[in-house]
C-alpha cells in the first residue's frame, strides 16, 4: 500500500509560537525528515506537504514545545495499518519502558460474535399464533432448588445481578445492588469478598434489623443473596453460609476463567481489609482453583457438606468460566448443583490481565447451547437451572439465551451501568467518580442507595417488558416454551456457533448440528 | 454428662443432626465408626466431640466455637475453613489441614501432609511431626508451629503471620525471610505450647516471615526510559 496520503497534520496556530513570534521556534521544520512543515515568507510555519507525512510522530514527541500539532489517520487504522494501529505500537512502547503486562477492569472489548447475529422468529400463520402482550398473562418465575431444598428461591424476573465483591465495589455500590434485588424480587450475589453487615437484611427487602423482627418491608418484594463460596474464601464462615438464601460455588468467571479474583492493594482499605482478614494495601489475588477440591468427588462432597451445614434449605449453584461448557457442566450437574450460572467470555471483571480478558473463553452464545445440551443429555434440565451470564445488555439478549437454553440470565456490567457506570475500564484504579468501583470516601458519596437501586430496578423491569414483548410475539405465555426454532442465525458464523438455523436457508449450518437435536 | 453415638451407616446430615443436638444440650459425645463420614462435625457451634478411631476427609470443616477430638488419624482438610474452636487429631492429617481458617486450633500429634495451613488468615496451628511441602502458602495472618521436619517451599507468598519451625525444612517458599525470634514471639510459644503440655525450647525454632506484603504489583514499575531522538 501507498505511504501517500496516510494523515492529516495540523498545527493550532493560535499555540504555535511562529505565529505570535514569526521566525521563532521552527523545531518541527528541522525535525521532520519528510520536509512536512515550511516557513513562510513572513516567518511563520505551515503544513507545505501533508502527503509527505508518514506518521513518525517526531514533531509530536519531541520537536513542538508548545504540543499545537496533530497528527492524525486520513482513513481508520484497521484498514490503512493493518495489525499496526497506533494502539499495538503504543502498547509494544508502553511494555518496553515498564516491562509490565497490562492490568485493567470491565472485560473484553474484543470483537467476539454475540447475540446481535441472531434474530427472533415472530409468530404468524405458520406455527403458534402470537400473543397480546397488552392483554394476555405471561409467566416468567424462574424456581431455583425446588426439589432439594427446603427453601427454594423463586424469582419474580428471569434476571439476576451477577457476582461482585464488597471490595470491587464499593459499600454503597453493593448496597444499591441489594436493594434493588429486594425492589425487583430477584437474586443478588456477594462475590467473593465477604459480606458486609446487613447485606442479607437489605437484600431482603428490610432497612434495619428492628424492621425485619417487625416483618415490615420497606423495598417490596423482598429479594435473595447468593453467597459465593470462592477459591479465597474471602469473608467466609458459618454465620456468612447460613445468612445466605443459596450458596454458590465459584469455579471461574468469563473476564479471566482459570484465574481467581484479583482486587489491588489501592482499595484494601481497612474495611475490607477487615472483611477479607488481609493487611490494608495489599493485593488480594484469589487462588486459580480450590485449595481444598483436588477432584470431581471432592467437588461433590462440597456440595453435600454445605447442605449440610445449611440444614438442606438452600440451593448450592455453580459459577463456571467458559472454557469446555459441555464437560464442565456435567461435573457440576453431577455434583449435585441447583443451578449452574456458565459465563461466556463478555463477562465483566474489576481487575484482570488484558491478554486474558481480550484473549480468552468461549464467547457466551456458544457457551450456552452446549451447557444446556449436557443439562438435557443428563435429564436434569428442568431440575438444574441454566444462567447465562456475559455481555447480556436488553430484553432481546435474555431472549436468544433464553432460546440457546438458559432459564435465566444475569446482568453484571449492564447493571454497573444502570448504576452509572461510563465504561472507563479503570475498575483496578479505585477512583470511579460514579462511587461504583472504588473504596474512596470522597467518591462513594456520589452513589445514593435509595436513587440509583431503583435506576437497577427500572433497568431490569424494562428489560423484563421487551422479554415479554419478545416471548408473546413469538407465541409463548411462558419462558420454558422457547427454544431454538425460536431464532435464525442471520450470518455463518453465528449459525455455525450457535447451532441456530440459517435464515433464508432454513437449515442449521452446517447440517452436523442436527444430530445435536435428536 | 457423655453420650455415645454408633454412627455406622448413618449418613452426613443425619450424624451431624445429631451432634447439633447435642452440642445445643451442652453433652459431650463420644462417636465410633466415624471413618466413611466426608465433613463429620461440620458447622458446629459449640459442645465436645471425641472421635473414636480415625474420620475422612473435611472433618471440623467451618467449625464455629466446637472442641472435637480425634483419636485416630484424619484424611485431607481437617478444620478446613474454620472460625473458632479447637480441633485435636493425635494422630496424623492428610493433605490440606486447616485450610482457609479465619480463627481457632488446630493441633495434630503426628505428623501433616502438603499444603498444611493453605490461606491461613489467623488460626493457630500445631504439629508435632513433621509436614509436607507447601505449608502456609498464601498465609494472611496467624500462626504454624511444627516441631518437626518441613518440605519444599515452606511459607510459600505468605503475606502475614508467622511459620516457627522446630527442625529442618527442605526449601523456603518465594516472598519468605528468616527471622530473629522475639521476645514475644518466645511468649507466644511459650504460652501455645504450655497450654498443650508440649515441652520444646522456644529458642530453638526457626521462625519464617513474609519478605513482603505485596508481592505483585508495584506502584510505580519504570524500569526503562522512553525513546530519545536526535
Amino acid at each position: 500500500m501507498t505511504m501517500i496520503g496516510h494523515y492529516w497534520v495540523t498545527i493550532e496556530r493560535d499555540r504555535c509560537r511562529s505565529w505570535q513570534q514569526p521566525w521563532k521556534c521552527g523545531a518541527c521544520v528541522d525535525a521532520c525528515e519528510h520536509g512536512v512543515f515550511e516557513r513562510d515568507s513572513q516567518g511563520r510555519i505551515y503544513v507545505a506537504n501533508e502527503l509527505a507525512c508518514v506518521g513518525c510522530k517526531i514533531c509530536i514527541e519531541q520537536a513542538c514545545p508548545n504540543s499545537c500539532i496533530y497528527v492524525r489517520p486520513t482513513t481508520p487504522e484497521y484498514i490503512s495499518r493493518g495489525v499496526w494501529t497506533t494502539q499495538t505500537v503504543e502498547e509494544i512502547h508502553r511494555k518496553a519502558e515498564t516491562g509490565e503486562y497490562e492490568l485493567r477492569g470491565f472485560g473484553t472489548m474484543a470483537n467476539i460474535p454475540h447475540f446481535d447475529g441472531l434474530v427472533v422468529v415472530p409468530s404468524q400463520l405458520a406455527g403458534r399464533p402470537p400473543r397480546d402482550k397488552y392483554r394476555e398473562p405471561f409467566d416468567m418465575e424462574v424456581i431455583i432448588g425446588e426439589k432439594t431444598s427446603s427453601k427454594p428461591i423463586r424469582l419474580a424476573v428471569p434476571f439476576v445481578l451477577a457476582a461482585m465483591s464488597y471490595g470491587a465495589i464499593s459499600k454503597e455500590g453493593k448496597m444499591a445492588y441489594a436493594v434493588a434485588a429486594a425492589r425487583l424480587g430477584t437474586m443478588a450475589n456477594t462475590g467473593e469478598g465477604g459480606m458486609f453487615p446487613g447485606e442479607a437484611m437489605m437484600t431482603h427487602g428490610y432497612d434495619n434489623s428492628r424492621a425485619m423482627k417487625k416483618g415490615v418491608k420497606k423495598w417490596e418484594p423482598g429479594g435473595y443473596l447468593t453467597v459465593q463460596w470462592s477459591t479465597g474464601r474471602w469473608g467466609v464462615s458459618l454465620d456468612y453460609l447460613v445468612a445466605s438464601d443459596a450458596i454458590e460455588i465459584k469455579i471461574g468467571q468469563g473476564a479471566k476463567p482459570g484465574m481467581g479474583g484479583h482486587l489491588l492493594g489501592k482499595k484494601v482499605t481497612a474495611d475490607i481489609a477487615r472483611v477479607r482478614g488481609i493487611p490494608v494495601g495489599t493485593d488480594a489475588l484469589s487462588p486459580c482453583r480450590h485449595y481444598d477440591i483436588e477432584n470431581a468427588e471432592d467437588l461433590g462432597t462440597q456440595v453435600e457438606i454445605l447442605r449440610d451445614v445449611t440444614n438442606h434449605e438452600k440451593p448450592i449453584m455453580f459459577k463456571l468460566g467458559p472454557a469446555r461448557p459441555y464437560e464442565d457442566t456435567c461435573i457440576a450437574a453431577e455434583a449435585g448443583a441447583d443451578a449452574i450460572s456458565i459465563d461466556g467470555m463478555a463477562g465483566g471483571t474489576g481487575a484482570s490481565p488484558e491478554i486474558v480478558t481480550q484473549n480468552v473463553g468461549i464467547p457466551t452464545i456458544a457457551c450456552i447451547r452446549q451447557a444446556a445440551r449436557a443439562l438435557r443429555d443428563l435429564g436434569v434440565k428442568d431440575r438444574v437451572k441454566l444462567i447465562a451470564l456475559g455481555g447480556m445488555r436488553n430484553g432481546a439478549d435474555a431472549y436468544k439465551a433464553i432460546a440457546l437454553g438458559a432459564d435465566a440470565i444475569g446482568f453484571g456490567a449492564a447493571a454497573e451501568i444502570a448504576l452509572g457506570c461510563r465504561t472507563c475500564m479503570s475498575c483496578h484504579k479505585g477512583g470511579c467518580h460514579y462511587g461504583l468501583a472504588t473504596q474512596d470516601p470522597k467518591f462513594r458519596t456520589c452513589l445514593d442507595v435509595e436513587s440509583s437501586s431503583q435506576r437497577l430496578a427500572n433497568f431490569v423491569s424494562a428489560c423484563a417488558e421487551e422479554l415479554k414483548i419478545l416471548a408473546m410475539l413469538s407465541g409463548h405465555d411462558n419462558l420454558r416454551t422457547i427454544t431454538m426454532d425460536d431464532l435464525r442465525a442471520i450470518d455463518l458464523n453465528t449459525a455455525a456457533i450457535t447451532g441456530a438455523k440459517l435464515a433464508g436457508l432454513e437449515r442449521t449450518f452446517p447440517e452436523s448440528w442436527e444430530k445435536f437435536e435428536k | 454428662m457423655t453420650m455415645t453415638l454408633d454412627l455406622l451407616g448413618v449418613t452426613l446430615h443425619e450424624s451431624n443432626l445429631r451432634l447439633r443436638r447435642s452440642a445445643e444440650s451442652g453433652e459431650e459425645v463420644r462417636v465410633s465408626n466415624a471413618s466413611h463420614l466426608k465433613g463429620l462435625c461440620g458447622g458446629l457451634r459449640k459442645g465436645t466431640v471425641h472421635v473414636e478411631g480415625d474420620v475422612g476427609d473435611y472433618f471440623g470443616i467451618l467449625n464455629n466455637g466446637a472442641t472435637l477430638v480425634v483419636e485416630g488419624s484424619a484424611g485431607r482438610f481437617v478444620g478446613d475453613n474454620m472460625t473458632a474452636g479447637k480441633i485435636v487429631v493425635r494422630g496424623d492429617v492428610g493433605d490440606g489441614a486447616a485450610d482457609y481458617c479465619y480463627g481457632g486450633t488446630v493441633v495434630v500429634g503426628k505428623s501433616a501432609g502438603d499444603f498444611l495451613g493453605t490461606m491461613n488468615k489467623g488460626a493457630t496451628v500445631i504439629i508435632s511431626g513433621d509436614v509436607g511441602n507447601h505449608a502456609g502458602t498464601y498465609m494472611t495472618a496467624g500462626d504454624i508451629i511444627i516441631l518437626g521436619d518441613a518440605g519444599e517451599a515452606l511459607g510459600d507468598f505468605i503475606i502475614r503471620g508467622s511459620i516457627y519451625v522446630l527442625g529442618s525444612y527442605d526449601s523456603l517458599g518465594s516472598n519468605t525471610k528468616l527471622e530473629k525470634m522475639r521476645s514475644d514471639d518466645i511468649d507466644k510459644l511459650n504460652t501455645v505450647l504450655g497450654k498443650l503440655g508440649i515441652q520444646a525450647n522456644p529458642r530453638s525454632f526457626e521462625k519464617v516471615a513474609p519478605a513482603s506484603s505485596k508481592p505483585f504489583y508495584h506502584e510505580q514499575p519504570v524500569v526503562a526510559r522512553k525513546v530519545i531522538g536526535p
